[in-house]
């Protein structure tokens, strides 16, 4: 093709405008070289036609749906406020688990003086596991596993400081705490994404990264994702996917198939599930199926494209390998989801880049039953 | 002459730093920053769908790419258009995932090319008449298989119709080097589906 070794001079020149335009020699050369001749006619239809079949335009739907992100994002001032009142919150937090055995403050303590506070780790008695979520037998099930119920689909300021804490608060003991931090974080039953919450977690959970937070705390943070809904779910799954501290919790020792699967355990492959890791797929892969439906489920609740392409590789591995039936995958992800527009779309660009069938296969019945449980979705 | 006329043609840098709507958005104003970058969405998007595999990896890629830009918004010097610094964004954020969606997470989409030996939708056959459908899938095929850099860089000139030193400045390297990869990636192109492109 490019054999004559003038041909990049006379693109340059004539379709991309460099200089020696004027050139009488090149244009010359241009009029009586086949090569250089076809090669410039093939670049300027190239050009032509990446032009005309590239969509450029963005209707109001397109704009408004990737416009429509947290406008909370903190910048210049705004974002100095939010680190003072997070620690502020933080230090709220950290007093409200306080060592029981220390008497209560009167004052909020600076989060310099709480910081310094080193407390051995402490086992919590009791801890309060998520719902656990038995066999999927049928789709009912799998759709309400972590659906969150209505009394813990918002955290309130006592339940946030429990989950804060890692285990049950004495909520008598913290009521001027949790009335403080209620003024912080926004009252029980506010719906809207507090980023206080968000960085108070993600600072409780950087106290943790230097050792001098006990880590009970990092479990109390975790059960507050897989327990939160909707946006608030969002942020933490941003933050656990960013914060390397965070991503602790989730590289945590899990028990194997035939393992005994605690609560926490199930917690943390929840987390994962939750978060969409990817790269900690192998780690729950060879967990009970229950435990794995729970995994997909969660992601499915978080369900942005990182999370539901998480479920639908998950669910897919299990089937080829064939630890589940073809009918447990299909209810898995079939079930109707209230935003399920993510895993609709990892189902087909599994059916499109999956290079084994059956595994397509199974994507298209699910993307057919969920299409006639709700009309529209494809 | 020509590289003048194929520029991004936005005001000039000082008038852009004075414009008291890029002060209110670098300020936090939302709808400030919503307006400032709303005309940019559908080139955007487009560079987005060149850089993934399908419209919902693009249209997350240009969220969480809006996403910074409007956190990083006051860092923003001025010295290149609005538009070429979010492409930068969403260009640095395609081809280092990480980024995107943390440690671990797997690539966005196209952001490298497919190995030669994928055989095209519709085979290269030059023997094969094909239609205008079947030649934009070919060439389609054909740019899926560029390195994404000059996928980018090809798609930048050719598309948006921007000179080289915005291209330069998206893919962090000089003007002679991004002019080599808009040619490289022309050639190659070329080379592959060159049968279909007789005019």
């Amino acid at each position: 093709m490019s054999d004559c070794p003038h041909t990049d001079d006379v693109l340059a020149t004539f379709l991309d405008g460099a200089a020696g335009g004027d050139d009488p020699a090149l244009a010359a050369h241009r009029d009586a070289c086949a090569i250089c001749r076809r090669a410039l006619d093939r670049t300027r239809a190239l050009d032509a036609l990446l032009a005309a079949q590239t969509r450029t335009d963005a209707d109001d739907a397109l704009a408004d749906r990737v416009l429509a992100f947290d406008a909370a994002v903190p910048t210049g001032r705004g974002r100095r406020v939010t680190i003072a009142l997070a620690a502020g919150a933080a230090a709220v937090l950290a007093v409200a688990v306080w060592p029981s055995r220390t008497p209560p403050p009167t004052e909020l303590a600076a989060p310099d003086a709480v910081a310094a506070v080193t407390e051995p780790p402490r086992e919590p008695e009791s801890y309060r596991a998520p719902r656990a979520i038995p066999s999927p037998s049928s789709l009912q099930l799998v759709a309400d596993a972590w659906r969150p119920a209505a009394s813990r689909a918002v955290p309130s300021a006592e339940v946030w400081i429990t989950g804060a804490a890692g285990g049950p608060a004495d909520a008598d003991a913290y009521r001027d705490v949790a009335r403080r931090a209620e003024r912080l974080v926004g009252p029980a039953g506010d719906r809207e994404p507090s980023a206080l919450r968000v960085a108070a977690a993600r600072w409780l959970a950087a106290e943790a990264d230097g050792g001098r937070l006990a880590s009970r705390r990092l479990w109390g943070v975790g059960e507050l994702l897989v327990r939160s809904d909707g946006r608030l779910r969002a942020s933490l799954v941003r933050a656990f996917r960013e914060e390397r501290s965070l991503q602790r919790l989730l590289d945590r020792r899990l028990p194997g198939r035939h393992g005994e699967w605690g609560a926490r355990d199930r917690m943390v492959a929840a987390a994962i599930g939750a978060t969409g890791a990817r790269a900690r797929l192998d780690r729950v892969r060879s967990a009970p199926v229950d435990v794995v439906a729970s995994v997909i489920a969660s992601a499915r609740a978080t369900g942005d494209r990182v999370a539901s392409d998480f479920a639908v590789a998950l669910a897919c591995d299990l089937f080829q390998r064939g630890a589940v039936a073809r009918e447990t995958v299909v209810e898995w992800l079939a079930c109707a989801a209230p935003d399920g527009a993510w895993l609709t779309r990892a189902l087909t660009d599994r059916v499109h880049t999956d290079r084994r069938e059956p595994t397509r296969d199974l994507c298209r019945a699910v993307l057919t039953l969920r299409q006639s449980t709700r009309p529209g979705v494809l | 002459m020509r590289e003048e006329a194929l520029d991004i043609g936005e005001p000039d840098t000082a008038r852009r730093i004075r414009s008291p709507e890029l002060r209110r958005a670098a300020g936090g104003d939302r709808d400030a920053f919503d307006r400032l970058v709303r005309p940019h969405l559908g080139n955007l998007m487009a560079l987005a769908r060149r850089l993934t595999t399908g419209e919902h990896l693009a249209e997350e890629l240009l969220q969480t790419t809006l996403i910074r830009a409007y956190a990083g918004l006051r860092h923003f010097r001025g010295d290149a258009p609005l538009r070429v610094w979010i492409s930068s964004i969403l260009y640095r954020l395609a081809t280092e995932p990480h980024r995107l969606a943390g440690p671990g997470a797997p690539p966005a989409g196209r952001t490298t090319a497919l190995p030669d030996d994928v055989p095209d939708a519709l085979g290269v056959d030059p023997s094969v008449r094909v239609s205008a459908r079947d030649m934009l899938a070919r060439v389609e095929a054909a740019m899926e298989r560029l390195p994404v850099r000059l996928r980018t860089a090809l798609h930048l000139r050719t598309v948006e119709g921007w000179g080289y030193d915005g291209i330069a400045r998206v893919l962090e390297t000089s003007v002679s080097a991004a002019r080599n990869a808009v040619m490289d990636a022309r050639r190659r192109l070329r080379e592959r589906i060159g049968d279909v492109l007789e005019p």
